[in-house]
């Protein structure tokens, strides 16, 4: 049994196509077996909804009168990257307020124009002959700029570790906060129904798929950075899969503040919630073996976050999401809280939803115009 | 009757130096847990604890409080959270002990119980969205 994407959105056309979210598809191979299912389903949609720090904007406020190349920009008092033309800038996720610190940030600032909300925009420059104005201050909102669009270089980590401190005290990361003694566990994966754990060969994720991003359709621009895909088998013969991620592009305009939040972590900063879901095509029964992969299948490590180096320690070396998933784990013969930082309740909102849009046809299914590597050796910074 | 209740004492410095909770545990039979305690001495201070026993008993007890210039006030309602802000995401239940605020296993929607609260306050830092917060005095 195979398809292709054309077949399948020609069957998305004609109103014929079969689509259910990973976590339907995960039931329906247990009940039917793997094979039985790859022939029923030709769609499978997928969703996360957690902090992604590597996310911001691009944003053009259109020309002021007189001219100015704006050359420090602030927006709501949160500094944007103006080392671009007159009046482009780039709004980063994680920037913090110039006033109010840790409590607001550029991701509040992104928030707030999703939501519709005017921004305080307060802009220098040094003015040159053909751009002589100085200085400006006015409000913005969505509505009355050019294009604006969210570009986020590191979006929807395949799998990511979990953490735990052994330390005596409270430590607050972007893990949130950890208790000492292993007190507690945090992790932020939605599991079955994660992206790109149900293509961990990256089959028919690409540069050019379309995505949900943010409630909106969006692109894969690029391998997201610290993109290191990989599949390794452990000693008992377990896979974990891992380490890719994508860099994603669209339209702010079209987006909703239901599936872009800002996000304070305590003591460490500002981040950014980003919804992003992923429709995979059924394209043969390996697809669908992966596509119907349960909690149970699927892996993290725990890492000690108490110990802020490259490698840090591993305090668990397997441990599954079905496990994580039942609110506790087995940590050093202890039970400990396990806790999610990446919300199941819209990611599986976000799967419902991606699966009326591919169903009603406003949805078509892409073949990536270029695969991502699959082999980037990793760097380390000396210094 | 039985009951549990949660009440803050502020003390003034002359009622901080008396030892108020021995009184009211073997006077009045009261099970104490404290969750909060700032007491310092010449300056006072408050505590916010849990207080168990017969409801007549927590009366009689309170009332000797106030009679030794206590400042007494019962708290209700104690975590309060937004919901129309919150993405239920499940931060909060890392730091929530005493499992208070937990994901429902259906639904993964967060749920409160108010009376497994200990008014710890965790869950207001850990919250990425600021939908938590306490009344304390209500």
């Amino acid at each position: 049994m195979t398809r292709s994407i054309d077949q399948i959105n020609e069957r998305i056309r004609s109103g014929d196509a079969v689509v259910m979210t990973a976590e339907e598809v995960v039931s329906l191979a247990r009940e039917t077996g793997v094979k039985e299912a790859a022939k029923r389903v030709d769609v499978v949609t997928t969703g996360t909804f957690a902090p992604m720090c590597s996310s911001g904007a691009f944003l053009n406020f259109g020309h002021a009168e007189p001219l100015m190349r704006m050359s420090r920009v602030l927006l709501n008092d949160v500094l944007a990257y103006a080392g671009l033309a007159a009046v482009d800038c780039y709004i980063g996720a994680t920037e913090l307020s110039e006033k109010q610190g840790m409590a607001y940030g550029g991701a509040h600032v992104i928030e707030d124009l999703i939501a519709g909300r005017s921004v305080k925009l307060r802009a220098t420059s040094y003015g040159t002959d053909c751009y002589p104005r100085r200085e400006i201050e006015t409000e913005v909102a969505l509505e009355g700029m050019n294009q604006c669009f969210m570009f986020n270089p590191r979006n929807a980590y395949q799998n990511y570790s979990c953490a735990a401190n052994t330390s005596g005290r409270v430590i607050k990361t972007y893990m949130g906060t950890l208790l000492p003694g292993c007190a507690n566990a945090t992790y932020s994966t939605s599991g079955e129904l994660s992206p790109l754990l149900k293509d961990p060969e990256l089959r028919t994720i690409g540069i050019g798929t379309r995505v949900f991003f943010g409630g909106a359709q969006g692109y894969v621009a690029w391998e997201g950075t610290q993109c290191f895909p990989s599949i390794i088998k452990d000693a008992d013969g377990f896979e974990h899969i891992g380490g890719a991620t994508l860099a994603l592009v669209g339209d702010m305009k079209k987006m909703s503040p239901a599936f872009i939040r800002a996000a304070v972590m305590d003591g460490y900063g500002v981040s950014l919630y980003v919804g992003v879901g992923i429709p995979f095509p059924v394209l043969d029964e390996d697809m669908m073996a992966r596509l119907a992969a349960s909690n149970e299948e699927l892996y993290t490590e725990v890492y000690d976050y108490s110990v802020p180096v490259r490698s840090r320690p591993v305090l668990r070396s397997r441990v599954s999401y079905a496990e994580l998933r039942s609110g506790s784990m087995e940590l050093f013969g202890k039970k400990v809280p396990a806790a999610p930082l990446s919300s199941l309740k819209k990611a599986r909102e976000i799967a419902e939803l991606l699966k009326a849009r591919v169903r009603s046809g406003e949805f078509l299914l892409t073949s990536p115009v270029s695969p991502l590597p699959l082999d980037t050796a990793k760097r380390k910074l000396e210094g | 009757m039985q009951k549990s209740i949660k009440v803050r004492l502020r003390f003034d410095a002359l009622s901080a130096s008396k030892p108020m909770i021995y009184y009211l545990a073997k006077d009045y039979g009261i099970v104490f847990s404290i969750l909060q305690a700032d007491i310092r001495p010449g300056v006072g201070g408050r505590t916010i604890m849990e207080m168990t026993g017969e409801e007549a008993d927590i009366e009689r007890s309170l009332a000797f409080a106030k009679d030794q210039g206590v400042d007494v006030k019962i708290l209700s309602k104690a975590v309060v959270w937004n919901n129309e802000t919150c993405v239920h995401c499940g931060a909060c239940t890392a730091v929530c002990v005493p499992k208070a605020l937990s994901l429902d296993p259906g639904t993964a929607e967060l749920c409160f119980d108010n009376a497994a609260c200990v008014v710890c306050e965790m869950c207001i830092g850990a919250c990425p969205t600021g939908s938590i917060r306490v009344d304390l005095y209500e």
